[in-house]
């Protein structure tokens, strides 16, 4: 049996809310081509053995550093970007699999958020065009009904409807992320992937965005995943979070144990990077500060990929990569030696 | 005597637009081994203060009026050929983005040779060699001596930022500004500059000028806080003052609308959006945006109110509280 099957049989067990999606042993991987005759010689492991689940109502936060494969991730699942291998079951059918035109009608119900509220809108369209796209490429309303809907979608995100003729230059960037979300809300979606959200928006803006999500997931009932680099904020709408390093999830668990039971060094790592809001509590200085990168190339294909930054390696986490375990009830870790509290 | 001190400087920028004032009236100071951090929002003139106490404004920008005074000289009066000497020399400056600040056609050690032999005139072609090596070294970069020949590609970013900071620091400056120097670097890189920059500048004694939107940074860091907001200055005040305590409108609601790791309570957001220089809202530019404002707010600028020497507000709330205290 599968790390992943027995997730999804733990969980059944213990929980009988509804499993909305469901990713299993996913890998997309992206070829380098070199060479005289431009052959495949290596890959990049954008997302390397991925498994988790998402109930329906919940939000699950990806959090990880650059180029640890959490938006590859989240493209993965809705077929942005075609997942190597493994499954993404989605209301229990498989979407990974299905030929492009069968999937069409899945896009209805699982949308997409992006970071740049800048470049993620066609600066040509007309509000009103851009979000009534996609109710007309799905055939779903037509005329005064298309108007009408369009004009409410504004109001729930609150947008002005008064702005319907105007073109995206014409916003800021809050008021540009709620044009985002009124188009991903627009198909009455189950599933909402939220790809950075806020991390290109102002400070006094990100909170009004984020408040915006949480309340639109209470009043339409939505389910989330919510890809993120800034701990705080994944933090702040999360029910569960799963903590990505070098296209592997080292660590899934509920957003309190997260961080009162850290498990995996990556995490406790990461958790004490983020800069704290009280100038009393300063950490920062008091380590040293030495260079400790991740160099994609230098990691060999054995052992725990953490393992060259980590401070409590052993020698059999260099040639023995550990598997995704369940250690305490609902908390999942990769790590042969969690941290002990 | 405070080593720098900005008094009532007006910078504005001639567009095809008309006239865009990016500053009206910014004032603060910075002591000598102080770290001041700059806070506020896109567009809140941030960037273009650094840019006008360097006078790397551009052909469009001007400094209309108000004076930056640096170790008690006119910086505002100087030729363009005595400001090269203070640039990289005496005041130098870390930019966000390290990928675009650095040539990419010049290996990254000879980038910062570049700068001792500009400024040092007495040091020889090796001497300065070794110099950029040991700033390299000093600056945490490993196996410095075979880095030396690396091209910018061949480094991660953090890495770029060490290289950035490295001929920031080669001449031994006595002002540093660091303009948004982590904003592009993951979190656990992120730290790793922050106490690099801590710990270099405490050896060396230099003063920092830290521009960033990340409160978690400053609370971090510095020793003295300036908000910015739409141009001026609202709020100055020590840092431990100015988190348990913030005064302006503004501040509290940056600071509310901040999560942080411990957060609880659900977040409070400021209503409205950032305006921009160029549609700037008649008397307190905050108003539009503030759940205090007063009828005196829409028509009349407050003026900056003074507890102490160095704490301020610029907000008609505390007229009554500063005259009685």
């Amino acid at each position: 049996m599968t790390e992943a099957v027995e997730l999804k049989e733990k969980h059944r067990t213990t929980d009988d809310q509804k499993v909305l999606l469901e990713v299993k042993n996913l890998k997309t991987y992206f070829p380098i081509k070199s060479g005289k005759f431009k052959r495949t010689t290596r890959y990049v492991k954008a997302v390397d053995d991925v498994s988790f689940y998402v109930k329906k109502g919940e939000t699950l936060g990806i959090v990880g550093e650059s180029g640890c494969g959490k938006s590859t991730t989240g493209n993965s699942i809705i077929r942005l970007v075609e997942p190597t291998s493994g499954e993404v079951f989605f209301n229990g059918e498989n979407i990974a699999s299905v030929k492009p035109k069968d999937f069409r009608p899945h896009k209805k119900n699982i949308q997409m958020i992006f970071q740049d509220p800048f470049s993620s809108l066609n600066p040509r369209m007309h509000v009103f065009d851009i979000i009534a796209e996609p109710l007309v490429t799905h055939k779903l309303y037509k005329g005064k009904e298309l108007e009408k809907r369009v004009v409410e979608l504004m109001e729930i995100v609150g947008l002005d409807p008064e702005l319907l003729h105007r073109y995206p230059h014409e916003f800021s960037g809050g008021q540009r992320q709620r044009i985002g979300i009124a188009r991903a809300i627009a198909l009455n979606p189950e599933l909402i992937i939220c790809d950075e959200p806020v991390s290109a928006l102002d400070v006094s803006i990100q909170a009004q965005v984020l408040n915006l999500l949480k309340r639109l997931q209470k009043e339409l009932d939505l389910t989330y995943v919510f890809i993120a680099h800034g701990i705080p904020a994944v933090k702040y709408v999360s029910d569960r979070i799963a903590v990505m390093y070098m296209g592997e999830i080292v660590e899934v668990t509920t957003n309190e144990k997260l961080f009162s039971n850290t498990l995996h060094p990556y995490t406790k790592r990461l958790i004490s990077a983020v800069p704290s809001t009280d100038p009393t509590k300063r950490t920062i200085g008091d380590s040293d500060a030495v260079a400790d990168e991740l160099n994609q190339e230098e990691t060999s294909d054995q052992g725990c990929k953490f393992a060259a930054r980590c401070p409590f390696a052993q020698d059999n986490c260099l040639v023995d990569r550990p598997k995704l375990r369940e250690y305490a009830k609902g908390h999942y870790v990769k790590c042969h030696y969690p941290l002990k509290h | 005597m405070n080593l720098l001190e900005v008094k009532n400087l007006h910078t504005s920028f001639y567009t095809d637009h008309g006239v865009i004032p990016a500053l009206t009236g910014v004032s603060f100071s910075v002591k000598k081994g102080e770290v001041l951090g700059i806070v506020g929002e896109s567009g809140c003139g941030k960037s273009v203060t650094s840019l006008s106490i360097l006078q790397l404004l551009g052909n469009k920008g001007k400094i209309n009026s108000g004076s930056i005074h640096f170790k008690g000289q006119d910086l505002t009066t100087f030729s363009t050929k005595k400001m090269r000497k203070v640039r990289g020399n005496e005041i130098s400056m870390i930019f966000q983005e390290p990928l675009t600040s650095l040539n990419p056609l010049i290996r990254v050690g000879k980038q910062i040779e570049e700068t001792v032999l500009l400024h040092k005139e007495e040091l020889s072609k090796i001497e300065a060699r070794n110099h950029a090596i040991n700033m390299m070294k000093m600056v945490g970069i490993p196996q410095a001596e075979e880095k030396y020949a690396y091209y910018p590609h061949q480094l991660s970013g953090g890495m770029r930022q060490r290289i950035m900071i490295a001929i920031a620091l080669a001449c031994d400056p006595e002002l540093l500004i660091a303009d948004e120097p982590t904003t592009a670097l993951d979190v656990t890189i992120q730290e790793q500059i922050l106490g690099l920059m801590k710990k270099i500048t405490r050896e060396l004694d230099t003063s920092i000028i830290l521009i960033t939107h990340d409160l978690g940074v400053v609370a971090e860091m510095v020793d003295r806080v300036v908000v910015m907001y739409s141009g001026q200055v609202v709020e100055e005040n020590e840092v431990e003052k100015f988190f348990a305590n913030p005064k302006h409108p503004y501040s509290k609601g940056l600071i509310r609308s901040t999560p942080s790791i411990d957060q609880e309570d659900n977040l409070e957001s400021i209503k409205g959006s950032v305006p921009t220089p160029a549609n700037k809202p008649s008397g307190c530019p905050f108003h539009p945006r503030c759940p205090f404002a007063m009828e005196i707010c829409k028509s009349q600028a407050p003026e900056n109110m003074y507890y102490g020497e160095e704490e301020m507000v610029n907000c008609w709330l505390y007229k009554e509280e500063v005259k009685t205290s």
